[in-house]
């Protein structure tokens, strides 16, 4: 008896011993490895602290460019795709970015993790809640309000004005206009907005040529014709099988989708709703009403007059009753299989999903048509590419915040400066062109980069000489050739760039700024908004699909906003426009 | 009567038969669907249109996948993963589960180790304390993150625990009598007569490891040292298309479209799995120890 009380004695104590031991060792191991961090600190402030030992502040050299001597160290996150190609040997890590920044600047930047785009948000935010922060990092105006409220990020207002290039601030304008105004939280420059200003991204009607033609249809002139376009593909057989198996209009249960979505739809009722069904409710369009305080777009009269118009269509079964299932690569498997003949959706629809489908069904004509209103007058575009949705923010324990603005100097001048240099912007690696510029840890561009291609583009084309064009220029003038040759892989350049394209008709919108509506609320996301945002977008997202759905009445709406208004809405209308008497 | 008999019995097994045929196909299809879209060209494949056989057969996908360094490399850090993780894994395992397979009178303190690890069942730190554990033991970026926070599978070890314990007593108490110690009892007697409970549970143990991706996601920093799960994930999931709007972002749509090369990889990467099982299945055998012990 006893010995075996003993025994299992010694076994207990083994047991625990090896789950203690395991668990020493392999930390032991690891120890180690990181020599440079002593143990407790975060990396953070270890870096920080070797920034400052090693700068003994130089005396105010004010060079934009200016090399810090002896070196500095500043750490910094990332995010990559599978799209993102490397010369060889060349990573994230370790590229001509960040070997330039070094011999060039003095500045040593290293990555403390990298990871998918899709995966950023997340490992981030449990890097932000662990306290575990690099020097500086791109965040989402919700991860910048946390930072904002946790007082930590540096004051980049002096920086800026102090270090940033001519070519920077006119790119990016002064402190008080154009984007920067966004990224101020009490007189203070808490972040660089990487976006922005960008108007490319308003709907389209992509409706398909070979249907129209086969059912002797024109284009659409008002939204009357695109309710008529979309009820003759769902009933007038349309592809000529002698089936009934097509519908009119394609949607997918996320209806903000810049495919299609509904965006487009609504503003041709004069309706400016948006309120992403994947998001967390606070990124929300506001729009000025008569009295001139901003009013949430999603609430007003206008919706649900095109609320009722789709579900007239749905109704009509121009819509498939499975819309509400498909996700937006659902919704393309539907489309490009040849059964819905119209979408609404933005430029790049072309490239996807439609890219491939002239290879599998060659008949197949995509024509592209501007928006159209219920009056016929012009119709006003949605824009949310104007207001910056990413930022770059810097730690508070950096001790050289200007640093960071060097480095976007840098940038600018590569890429847009006296001394541009392709090999900073795109490289062509044999046959294949390798965009270099995204490896740049801050960056940002002219907002009109694409269309200032797409003029060239269509200069060259009629002028059949090509040796004006800059590199990224060339490769769409080469591919619109390549297309007409008979390289049905490149039939996206031809609608992205060449004629009858999405930039042909963007130059349209662009060419008087009152054809666009973008959001009047550019604050980081209210208290409220952040409470009960995620539950009204639900709400809204619900009531929306049944209406158009039939499941609800259309005078469903009228609940909805009382509703949206009293459980948040109403706080959140006046938080919103206390910024915007402060801002 | 008989006859009546005969005829509900043929019906019950026609209908069994019937739902293990649906159930079946319901994990079957999928995978071949996957299989077909990998062999298929693109274009029928983005417009949905393959099914269960090819369309446009191609071996492009594969060639595509084989040659690209980051399927290899996650691919060797989650053979390492399972090497590591599911040898320790095991061996705690066995550590754990014999002694507290004994009764309380012969391990006075059973029952307090018991509730021990079955606490750590009931109750997690969650995300950010584990991440914080793992950061301060500086274990981000290092395999032993992805091996050491799941050592002990407590599932696992009651699962054992209870199988031990069904083995009969009288076995363990004769290796006593023979003069065998605990260490011995447990090597000899008890390991080659649980052969078809450790297969399950190394099994259990495999599988773990290779699908999970979260943890490889939080916890390594650089795709370079992913697991083969957490680089799937990074390829197959949905992109968010209201975020699509910049300029710089053209050439991802174009590798939306690459649904082939998606089907490629999850095939590839479920295959080693799918080898496994008919290895560890001959194990799955019982009654071993029926006429081991005379009443």
């Amino acid at each position: 008896m006893i010995r075996t009380k003993w025994g299992s004695l010694v076994l207990a104590v083994i047991v625990t011993a090896v789950l203690v031991l395991s668990a020493c060792s392999k930390n032991e191991g690891n120890n180690a490895s990181p020599s440079a961090s002593a143990p407790e600190t975060p990396a953070a402030s270890t870096s920080a602290a070797e920034s400052e030992a090693a700068s003994p502040s130089p005396a105010e050299n004010l060079d934009p460019l200016g090399k810090y001597e002896p070196g500095i160290g500043l750490s910094t996150i990332r995010h990559t795709n599978s799209g993102m190609k490397f010369l060889n040997g060349d990573t994230i890590d370790s590229n001509i970015y960040t070997k330039s920044y070094e011999s060039e600047l003095g500045i040593k930047v290293t990555n403390k993790w990298v990871v998918d785009d899709t995966q950023y948000a997340q490992k981030l935010n449990v890097s932000i809640v662990s306290g575990d922060l690099p020097d500086f990092f791109e965040v989402d105006p919700k991860q910048l309000q946390t930072l904002i409220d946790g007082d930590q990020l540096a004051d980049l207002m002096e920086a800026y004005e102090k270090y940033a290039s001519e070519l920077t601030k006119k790119i990016w304008g002064g402190i008080n206009d154009g984007k920067l105004d966004t990224a101020l939280s009490k007189g203070k420059l808490v972040a660089l907005p990487i976006n922005g200003g960008q108007t490319d991204d308003p709907d389209f009607i992509w409706i398909r040529q070979d249907w129209l033609d086969n059912l002797g249809l024109q284009g659409p002139k008002t939204m009357d014709d695109v309710l008529n376009i979309a009820k003759a593909f769902a009933t007038q057989d349309p592809d000529k099988n002698n089936k009934n198996d097509t519908f009119g209009l394609n949607m997918n249960k996320n209806i903000w989708d810049g495919y299609s979505g509904i965006t487009g739809f609504l503003n041709g009722y004069g309706a400016y709703a948006y309120n992403p069904t994947n998001q967390s409710g606070t990124s929300t369009f506001w729009i000025k009403d008569a009295s001139g305080k901003l009013v949430f777009a999603d609430i007003q009269p206008e919706v649900k007059v095109a609320l009722g118009k789709l579900q007239e269509l749905f109704k009509a079964k121009a819509i498939s009753p499975e819309w509400a299932t498909m996700d937006g690569t659902k919704a393309s498997e539907f489309e490009t299989s040849g059964k819905v003949g119209m979408h609404f959706g933005q430029f790049w629809n072309a490239n996807w999903p439609l890219a491939d489908m002239k290879k599998v069904n060659p008949k197949s004509e995509w024509s592209i048509f501007p928006l159209v209103s219920a009056d016929g007058s012009a119709a006003k575009v949605q824009s949310l590419g104007y207001r910056p949705n990413r930022f770059i923010v810097v730690n508070k324990s950096v001790g050289n915040p200007e640093a960071i603005i060097k480095l976007l100097n840098y940038f600018m001048e590569k890429n847009y400066g006296e001394t541009r240099n392709e090999d900073y912007h795109i490289v062509t690696q044999g046959e294949e062109q390798v965009n270099t510029f995204p490896y740049a840890a801050i960056g940002g561009s002219y907002a009109d980069t694409n269309q200032n291609d797409y003029a060239l583009v269509q200069e060259a084309l009629k002028t059949n000489d090509p040796s004006t064009l800059n590199p990224t220029a060339k490769g769409y003038y080469d591919n619109i050739l390549a297309y007409r040759g008979g390289d049905l892989g490149q039939w996206w350049v031809e609608k992205v760039f060449g004629n009858q394209s999405t930039y042909e008709a963007l130059a349209k919108y662009k060419s008087d700024p009152n054809n666009y509506v973008y959001n009047e609320f550019y604050g980081s996301p209210t208290a409220t908004m952040s409470e009960r945002g995620s539950t009204l977008k639900d709400m809204e997202a619900t009531v929306f699909t049944k209406i158009i759905m039939g499941a609800a009445s259309i005078d469903e709406f009228d609940k909805f906003v009382a509703d949206w208004k009293s459980q948040g809405g109403d706080a959140i209308t006046q938080e919103v426009n206390d910024w915007y008497s402060k801002r | 009567m008989v006859q009546h008999k005969g005829l509900s019995r043929t019906l019950t097994t026609v209908l069994i038969y019937a739902i293990l045929a649906i159930i079946s196909l319901a994990c079957l299809l999928p995978l071949i669907n996957v299989l077909a879209v990998s062999f298929s060209s693109n274009g029928y494949a983005t417009a949905g249109l393959v099914k269960l056989w090819p369309r446009g057969f191609t071996l492009g996908p594969y060639e595509f996948v084989l040659n690209k360094p980051e399927f290899l490399r996650s691919m060797g850090v989650s053979l390492q993963r399972v090497l590591y993780g599911v040898s320790l894994n095991m061996l705690l395992t066995v550590l754990i589960a014999y002694p507290l397979a004994k009764e309380a009178s012969q391990f006075r303190m059973r029952t307090a180790y018991a509730w021990f690890f079955v606490f750590t069942t009931l109750f997690a730190g969650g995300l950010i304390p584990s991440y914080i554990l793992v950061l301060k033991l500086h274990l981000i970026d290092n395999l032993a993150a992805l091996v050491l926070p799941g050592a002990v599978p407590v599932f696992n070890v009651i699962l054992l625990l209870n199988f031990f314990r069904s083995l009969p007593k009288e076995m363990s108490e004769a290796a006593y009598i023979d003069g065998a110690g605990h260490w011995q009892t447990l090597w000899k007697v008890y390991i080659p007569l649980s052969a078809p409970a450790l297969a399950t549970i190394t099994l259990f143990s495999i599988v773990g490891h290779w699908n999970e991706w979260f943890n490889g996601l939080i916890y390594m920093n650089t795709p370079n040292h992913y697991p083969l799960s957490s680089y799937l994930q990074t390829v197959v999931v949905n992109r968010d298309l209201n975020s699509l709007n910049l300029t710089q972002e053209l050439q991802i749509l174009q590798n939306l479209s690459d649904r082939t090369v998606k089907a490629a990889q999850i095939f590839l990467g479920a295959l080693p799995v799918l080898i496994v099982y008919p290895f560890l299945q001959r194990y799955f055998m019982t009654g071993i120890v029926m006429g081991s012990v005379k009443e």
